[in-house]
């Protein structure tokens, strides 16, 4: 099923900080009066993939692919249908996250952490920068009031907010200064892994390319690795070292990001970039919309075969009939279409 | 790029005050704004005074019979007497039978004013069984006819307006006793429901539409017909209350449970989870708190209904009963055409509960659109 050889708990390539192998997501679909259970919503089926320590990953894909989603299983927001999902702790100890229960995942939640694409539903209202930045310390016992107080302070200078601001509630901000809000939080107990979902997308441009310059800072400073979820294509080349393209809960091609938009591999991902605007040779930005024909399926009822084939314009019998594996093709890519070495697609930089 | 949002904006004193205010001072600056709510809390404020202090606002006992004071309309209030400002006072009144009808009638004796006092001793009571006193409130001095009755009197001589005080007491708490049966039940069924959804969630919901959809004046009296008729009128008041209840507990469980759900697909909520919080903790410091003034808001939107309820039952004679004194029985008491021809002046607790209804809904409004002071 997983193309990557499944390891035991002690082997993990040196410079993997998370493997996620086989991951599976159903939603139930409930109905009826009694909430019976009527079928699944098939959010994630078969997503394996490796982020190495120190990397970004991006991760893009239409609204409703499932990029949400494997964020959220791999910090274990969810538990998960099936699946291995395994994590290099600071100690190099390695733990598979798919079988600890909400109580064991506690300690490792420091290590791991998620900023949020709302800036105004993902902070408290009612708590203050320091009770809201404070929280993971107060919940993991790090620090008396004094040090946590100094360390709030100290966070958000580093995301470079005033420390004067630590007795303001969150209204008292603009969203790009929330959005900073909520990396202090997640950087509170040095973790060495972040979620970024969407993290800048309700961000006006200026402010979004601050707070990805923040972003980045911040990775060089503390050796963080990211997984960095947008829909944005232009982002995640300006900021991610490898790409993952999604569709459907599934990947359907994962490359190094200049491989990636120079010779994309999968019609989807070709697709994606058409759709992209862009820079016109006289320098004003027209767009040169060739947008995706149809609409994304229903995860609850996918189309056989390759899942993309409704919409694919190289779409043959055998694409209905037969799922094409995630396969590892010249140069180490990964893509997942039958005929990935025959097509010669079009990528962004032409 | 750090440096240049560090040297932001002067810290500006008034700014700050409201950017670290604490949630419920941003709540009461928003309530406050709400003219009409705030006139309710004080006018809930003042009647629940009265309510609580009944022997001592009320100027005579509740069933303190005056054979010679029948009928008797609302004494005027005066201020001038012979053209000379006296400050406030009243006449005694002259009572007449009419020899052919056989109807009575007062009349004012303008000869003599007789000032209204405050903190004028009359009939002896006991203060909360602390001590005793003869204190109330206001009065006149005189003789035992030389009366203030600022709501006239019924067919006994009866002071309307200090039965409506004692009432307030009994139909007041009768709400507010409801309301905290209907909470309890509310929130643990609501918030079972919330928490757990699936088949419990659903099988809370069913529950709930078939109380509500059940015609609540039936279903009340079928009730309260059951309690027999020689029970302690403390005891049938208790029932009674635990009756209101069980029907109006149904719209606040809704309430508790809408939060519930929309709280729980909060991002600072899950934010909160990532962070390693406990569901105990999530439950206290990230929900409740948020709840609180949503649940406020709703206790006090459903305390009318739990008075009407009240009344409602007490006037159909199934409720509460004398001895005891509520707005609905003293409505009862005045269910006959003669006193609203004759001594309309007996209708007034129906005002009184007009009044307080409307009180606790615009209270309850105002409190509603406060409850979120950091939506838009
Ligand atoms: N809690 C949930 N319950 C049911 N279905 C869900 C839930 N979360 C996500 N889904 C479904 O899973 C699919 C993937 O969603 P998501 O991961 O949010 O996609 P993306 O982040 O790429 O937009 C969608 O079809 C969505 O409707
Ligand atoms: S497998 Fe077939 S349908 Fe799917 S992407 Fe490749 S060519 Fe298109
Ligand atoms: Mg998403």
């Amino acid at each position: 099923m997983s193309e990557l050889p499944i390891p035991n708990h002690a082997s993990l390539p040196d410079d993997v900080l998370f493997s996620v192998r086989g991951l599976k997501k159903y939603f139930p679909i409930q109905a009826g009066w009694l909430k019976k259970h009527v079928g699944d919503v098939k959010a994630i089926d078969d997503v394996s993939l490796d982020i190495k320590k120190g990397e970004t990953l991006g991760l893009v894909g239409e609204s409703g692919s499932g990029k949400s989603t494997v964020a959220r299983l791999m910090l274990r927001a969810y538990d998960l249908t099936d699946g291995q999902i395994l994590f290099r702790r600071s100690n190099n100890e390695i733990v598979d996250l798919s079988k600890l229960t909400d109580r064991e995942m506690r300690p490792l939640r420091a290590e791991m952490q998620m900023i949020f694409q709302d800036p105004y539903s993902s902070l408290n209202p009612r708590m203050t920068l320091l009770e809201l930045v404070g929280e993971p310390m107060v919940i993991h016992g790090v620090g008396n009031a004094g040090e946590i107080k100094d360390r709030v302070a100290e966070l958000l200078k580093v995301v470079g907010l005033r420390p004067e601001f630590i007795n303001r509630y969150p209204h008292a901000f603009s969203g790009g200064q929330r959005q900073r809000i909520g990396i202090a939080r997640a950087l509170a107990l040095n973790p060495s892994f972040i979620a970024a979902d969407e993290a800048v997308s309700a961000l006006d441009v200026s402010v979004a390319a601050q707070n990805i310059n923040l972003l980045q800072d911040l990775q060089e400073q503390f050796g963080l690795t990211y997984l960095f979820i947008t829909h944005d294509l232009g982002m995640v080349e300006h900021i991610a070292d490898r790409v993952g393209v999604m569709y459907l809960g599934r990947l359907m091609e994962v490359a190094p990001t200049e491989l990636l938009f120079s010779k994309p591999l999968h019609p989807y991902t070709e697709a994606l970039m058409a759709a992209v605007p862009q820079p016109d040779p006289r320098g004003n930005r027209t767009r040169k919309r060739v947008p995706l024909k149809g609409e994304i399926a229903n995860a609850a009822n996918p189309p056989s075969g390759c899942s993309f084939h409704p919409r694919c314009p190289y779409a043959q019998a055998k694409c209905s009939a037969e799922v094409p594996a995630l396969r590892t093709v010249a140069g180490g890519r990964q893509v997942r279409c039958h005929f990935a070495e025959e097509l010669s697609l079009v990528g962004a930089v032409a | 790029m750090t440096e240049q949002t560090l040297a932001a904006e002067p810290i500006n004193a008034k700014k700050e005050d409201l950017y670290s205010a604490k949630p419920w001072q941003l709540i009461w600056r928003r309530f406050s704004k709400h003219i009409l709510a705030v006139i309710s809390l004080w006018f809930l404020l003042i009647l629940a005074f009265c309510a609580i202090f009944a022997e001592f606002v009320a100027p005579y006992e509740p069933f303190k019979v005056e054979r010679l004071r029948t009928m008797a309309p609302p004494t005027g209030i005066h201020l001038f007497h012979e053209g000379q400002f006296v400050g406030p006072f009243v006449y005694a009144m002259e009572r007449t039978r009419d020899p052919e009808t056989t109807r009575v009638s007062y009349e004012p004796d303008t000869s003599e004013p007789l000032p209204i006092r405050l903190f004028v001793a009359s009939s002896d009571y006991s203060f909360f069984g602390l001590f005793k006193t003869d204190i109330h409130l206001f009065g006149v001095e005189g003789g035992r006819r030389d009366q203030i009755n600022l709501m006239g009197t019924d067919d006994l001589g009866r002071d309307v307006f200090s039965r409506l005080i004692h009432g307030a007491r009994v139909s007041l708490s009768a709400g507010l006793v409801g309301v905290a049966f209907a909470f309890v039940l509310g929130l643990t069924l609501g918030s079972i429901s919330g928490y757990f959804g699936g088949w419990i969630d659903g099988a809370i919901q069913r529950l709930m539409e078939l109380i509500r959809s059940i015609p609540t004046i039936p279903l009340w009296m079928g009730l309260a017909a059951a309690l027999p008729v020689v029970w302690d009128p403390l005891i049938v008041y208790v029932l009674i209350t635990f009756i209101l209840a069980l029907i109006g507990w149904t719209y606040l469980a809704r309430v508790v449970r809408g939060q519930f759900l929309a709280l729980r697909n909060e991002d600072y909520v899950l934010a909160a989870r990532l962070s390693g919080a406990s569901e105990y903790r999530i439950i206290t410091k990230h929900m409740l708190p948020s709840m609180t003034s949503y649940i406020i808001a709703a206790l006090t939107l459903a305390v009318p209904e739990m008075i009407l309820g009240e009344t409602a039952l007490s006037f159909l004679g199934l409720g509460l009963r004398p001895p005891v004194v509520s707005w609905g029985v003293l409505l009862q008491d005045a269910q006959n055409l003669r006193s609203i021809s004759l001594a309309p002046w007996l209708l007034a607790p129906g005002g009184a509960v007009v009044l307080t209804v409307l009180a606790f809904n615009f209270l309850g409004d105002g409190l509603r659109d406060a409850a979120d002071p950091y939506g838009q």
